[in-house]
């Protein structure tokens, strides 16, 4: 059964009071819900509990759904906007979240040295590391871009900002994790030669 | 920064014909970029090789726990269990013979003909060993019942279709 058709008709099914369809819901969606807030918050802790609060709220809300869109689309909206909030609210030095000492900056130089991205697992747990630096929103971006659904259409529906905002923030983003990247792999390069 | 630009859009699949076909063939003459276009692609497939992250075991319990009562399931069960229906069935058949059946054999119902040509009747409000008032009262409360036993019974039916 096509994913959509098959969401519809849990939707369908908790309205008429049945919670173990809701269940259903949570189970399928919760590890990409959760990967969304993590990636934003960086904290596990938070994470969980905004992830719960995402599907509380869904639960609340969901006589008002009206199935224009995805049920995906609408959930990961509710996750993006929850973690956005806990992050503005959170008490944390008064740091703003739009602080730009504290996150990964685009080097103004190029930086081609000699490092190459080769190995593929420590790529991945450099990039997993780089991520938590991020600003939250695009943090928020460049995970939505590649969860299942990979949408800039949907992103933009998501996130409330412009295809050209989506893609700009896209590609700057990941341009600014492989200049990083290239710098630490560099370094645990030549640290591995010495 | 527009040839990373370009070089992300071609790795998303939004470059139009020309510009695939002019960045493959730069991508032949120019190993730098040939090197920069593989870099990028090799990061877009750490990004879509990274696993979801998961949250406790009990997530799902915590979440189910804490949802607010909105939806109210509909009753698929009848509302009277089984021995109570027996018994109600049981009771209404003993009220009903009690009331309209014994009274067939009390003498005093049958009246006497009237003519040559009548012949023998019952007086229906002396066959009862109840009074009439209180007889009447019993069977409609005796109808009234089964009706809704039966409306009961076929709601359910209706509601284990559609649930």
């Amino acid at each position: 059964m096509h994913a959509k058709e098959a969401d519809q008709q849990l939707v369908e099914e908790v309205l008429k009071g049945n919670q173990s369809a809701f269940r259903q819901l949570v189970e399928r969606y919760k590890d990409y819900v959760f990967t969304v807030c993590f990636r934003v918050l960086q904290q596990r802790e938070e994470a969980e509990e905004a992830s719960q609060d995402v599907f509380i709220k869904v639960y609340r809300t969901l006589g008002s759904f009206e199935q224009k869109s995805k049920f995906s689309t609408w959930l990961y909206t509710v996750a993006y906007r929850t973690a956005l909030d806990k992050v503005r609210t959170r008490k944390k030095g008064n740091i703003s979240i739009d602080q730009e000492d504290n996150y990964l900056q685009i080097p103004d130089q190029e930086n081609r040295g000699a490092e190459q991205l080769i190995n593929t697992e420590l790529l991945k747990a450099q990039l997993i590391t780089a991520i938590r630096q991020l600003k939250p929103q695009d943090a928020a971006v460049v995970t939505l871009f590649y969860l299942k659904e990979k949408s800039i259409k949907e992103i933009v529906e998501i996130t409330g900002l412009t295809t050209t905002n989506v893609k700009t923030k896209l590609h700057r983003t990941r341009e600014s994790l492989r200049k990083h990247l290239q710098k630490q792999l560099g370094k645990e390069i030549k640290d591995n030669l010495l | 920064m527009e040839e990373n630009d370009l070089i992300w859009r071609f790795i998303d699949g939004d470059c139009d014909e020309v510009e695939t076909k002019a960045l493959l063939q730069r991508m032949e003459e120019d190993p730098d970029f040939k090197q920069a276009v593989e870099e990028r692609q090799q990061l877009d497939g750490a990004f879509g090789d990274l696993e979801l992250e998961q949250p406790s075991m009990r997530f799902t319990t915590n979440v189910m726990e804490n949802l607010p009562m909105l939806y109210q399931q509909l009753p698929t069960q009848h509302l009277l269990g089984p021995s109570w229906v027996k018994a109600f069935w049981g009771g209404l058949t003993f009220l009903m013979l009690g009331t309209i059946g014994i009274g067939f054999f009390t003498p005093e119902a049958y009246t006497e003909p009237t003519s040559n040509f009548s012949r023998e009747t019952i007086d229906i409000t002396k066959s009862l060993f109840l009074p009439y008032k209180t007889a009447i009262i019993l069977l409609s409360i005796s109808i009234t019942s089964i009706f809704l036993v039966l409306l009961d019974k076929q709601l359910s039916k209706g509601r284990k279709k559609t649930a």
